[in-house]
């Protein structure tokens, strides 16, 4: 397949998911590094989210279905077996295919994560959670990991911001208890 | 450098005493955690350690953690310095390695909490209690988790959890450990058996000085292996409740064994230890803390009797730390070959089991 921009062979396949549209680039190395689709090198100091369920998949070398290269350090899979060490976190991201196997294997199948979350993944400001922090408990219920509940604890603060906004104070009022009541199922404490 | 002759002297407060101490020696619980924004240390730039070792630093001067908190530039210090704070478990082999940014932060004057910043991962919070504390450690590394997370965004992410370097830690980024001292099960010869077991549980077992080194005097380093899926109370409650105790009363057990059943072989052993070690005249690392594990069993058995009156445990177990090369030295106040030491460390041993 030929680069969108030149006559180059494509070897980064972008794909992305906005908004439910889905669209795709195919660029040459030298055409993904010049658009920033592909950064080789150190990642940018302000990059905070690792985690991009919307965002770009970058996959390069044609056939894999998942990136073997991060885009924001340029670690890839091959590098990380030989230093046995990921260049930054959103090497678990753009590696996940690669990754997620090995780290099935090193930790008795898992995939995802129970335990402590950092207040500021649940929006909180510091320190209003009680003494250890917030935790998600294994076996809360079926479907209440921590990504579902964080995501969710996001989604209803967008809500409570809305209802403020709109002076629906009732709607606000349920919205803040709804999101009392999870992040203390989370252990995070009186957090509003 | 606070840490001179008259510290080495002192020993390590972790080594002393708690609860369970006949065999638990000592708890540890290790966090692994980086920030957002900058890269892992492998494809740091220095100028980029040197900006996590600001925001640390600048997050831990805001918060009551200061107090009592002595920070060192880790890469200024000489080669015996960083063989010192490694001996005393104050940082990893790793932090010791090599001259690019990276610092220590250490809770003083006890020395059971540490911060190793720019490790495999940007930071290693780490706190160690004497005997069998889990629960206070956790809680002592949680605690210090949240503060510094009150002003420092931790790489997370709600799948795969805190995210580090390796894969092996990445989720809780937890590792509880505990010391134990088990010679009753060498001896019967059970050890390996209760080591398969451990490793069953998900356990792994490592020496006196943790990754790569041999279990040496009987010492064993027993830590949760998995990271991920399994939430810090649960590994807590595993290893504090059940694990731990269960490998302690084996050796128990064993040890009442030897009592009744072989007393003769078991007071041979020992008596035959405390002799070499009152009159050896040289002595290498391994032969000090094996023959020092037997007699630290002989003061917790009473095997001893009359040939070490009052010879405590815990005078035992801290010279397993100060037999070691850079303790000696410091303590010496002198650089010391291999055969120096090993003249020194027998006079150490012989004055202290005197």
């Amino acid at each position: 397949m030929k680069c969108d921009c030149c006559e180059r062979e494509a070897t980064v396949h972008e794909v992305s998911i906005q908004h439910g549209k889905r669209s795709e680039r195919h660029l040459c190395e030298q055409c993904a590094q010049a658009k920033g689709v592909l950064q080789i090198g150190p990642m940018p100091g302000q990059a905070k989210s690792v985690e991009h369920p919307a965002g770009p998949q970058v996959a390069r070398g044609g056939e894999a279905p998942q990136s073997s290269v991060c885009p924001a350090c340029g670690m890839t899979f091959a590098g990380f077996r030989q230093a046995e060490r990921l260049g930054c976190a959103a090497c678990y991201v753009a590696l996940e295919g690669h990754l997620l196997p090995l780290i099935q294997r090193v930790q008795e199948g898992a995939c995802q994560h129970v335990g402590k979350v950092p207040k500021r993944a649940l929006g909180e400001s510091a320190g209003l959670g009680q003494e250890g922090g917030p935790v998600v408990e294994a076996g809360v219920g079926v479907g209440t990991g921590a990504a579902e509940i964080v995501a969710r604890v996001r989604g209803l603060r967008e809500e409570l911001e809305r209802a403020l906004s709109d002076e629906q104070y009732e709607r606000a009022a349920s919205l803040r208890d709804e999101i009392a009541r999870l992040v203390r199922r989370v252990g995070g404490g009186p957090a509003l | 450098m606070p840490w001179s002759a008259c510290s080495a002297r002192r020993g390590a407060c972790w080594l002393a005493g708690g609860a369970d101490a006949d065999v638990v020696v000592s708890s540890r619980v290790r966090l692994a955690r980086n920030l957002c924004g900058y890269p892992f240390l492998s494809r740091a730039t220095p100028g980029q350690r040197q900006e996590v070792i600001a925001a640390v630093r600048a997050r831990l001067a805001s918060t009551p953690l200061a107090q009592g908190l002595l920070w060192v530039d880790v890469q200024e210090l000489s080669t015996l310095d960083r063989l010192l704070l490694v001996e005393r478990h104050l940082m990893s082999k790793e932090l010791a390695k090599g001259d690019l940014p990276r610092g220590l932060a250490v809770g003083l004057p006890d020395e059971q909490m540490t911060i190793m910043v720019n490790e495999e991962d940007h930071l290693r919070v780490q706190v160690l209690r004497p005997g069998l504390a889990l629960h206070e450690a956790w809680q002592g590394a949680s605690d210090i988790d949240d503060q510094l997370e009150g002003g420092l965004d931790m790489a997370f992410s709600p799948r795969f959890g805190y995210l580090t370097a390796c894969p092996t830690n990445v989720g809780t980024g937890v590792r509880m450990s505990v010391m134990l001292h088990l010679p009753a099960l060498r001896l019967t010869g059970e050890i390996d058996k209760v080591k398969r077991a451990a490793a069953d549980m998900g356990m792994s077992v490592r020496g006196f000085y943790g990754e790569g080194s041999e279990a040496t005097g009987d010492f064993f380093q027993l830590s949760n292996q998995r990271t991920l899926g399994r939430a810090e109370q649960v590994i807590l409650r595993e290893l504090a409740s059940e694990i731990i105790p269960k490998v302690a009363e084996y050796e128990r057990a064993a040890r009442q064994a030897l009592l009744s059943r072989r007393a003769r072989f078991l007071e041979d052993t020992i008596c035959r230890a405390l002799g070499l070690l009152r009159h050896a005249r040289l002595l290498t690392p391994q032969e000090a803390m094996g023959n020092l594990s037997l007699v630290r069993l002989g003061t917790l058995l009473g095997v001893l009797g009359g040939e070490a009156p009052g010879l405590e445990p815990h005078a035992v177990t801290q010279l397993l730390v100060q037999v070691q090369q850079g303790h000696l030295q410091k303590l010496a106040d002198r650089p010391m070959d291999q055969q120096q030491r090993r003249e020194f460390r027998a006079e150490l041993v012989r004055g202290r089991l005197k």
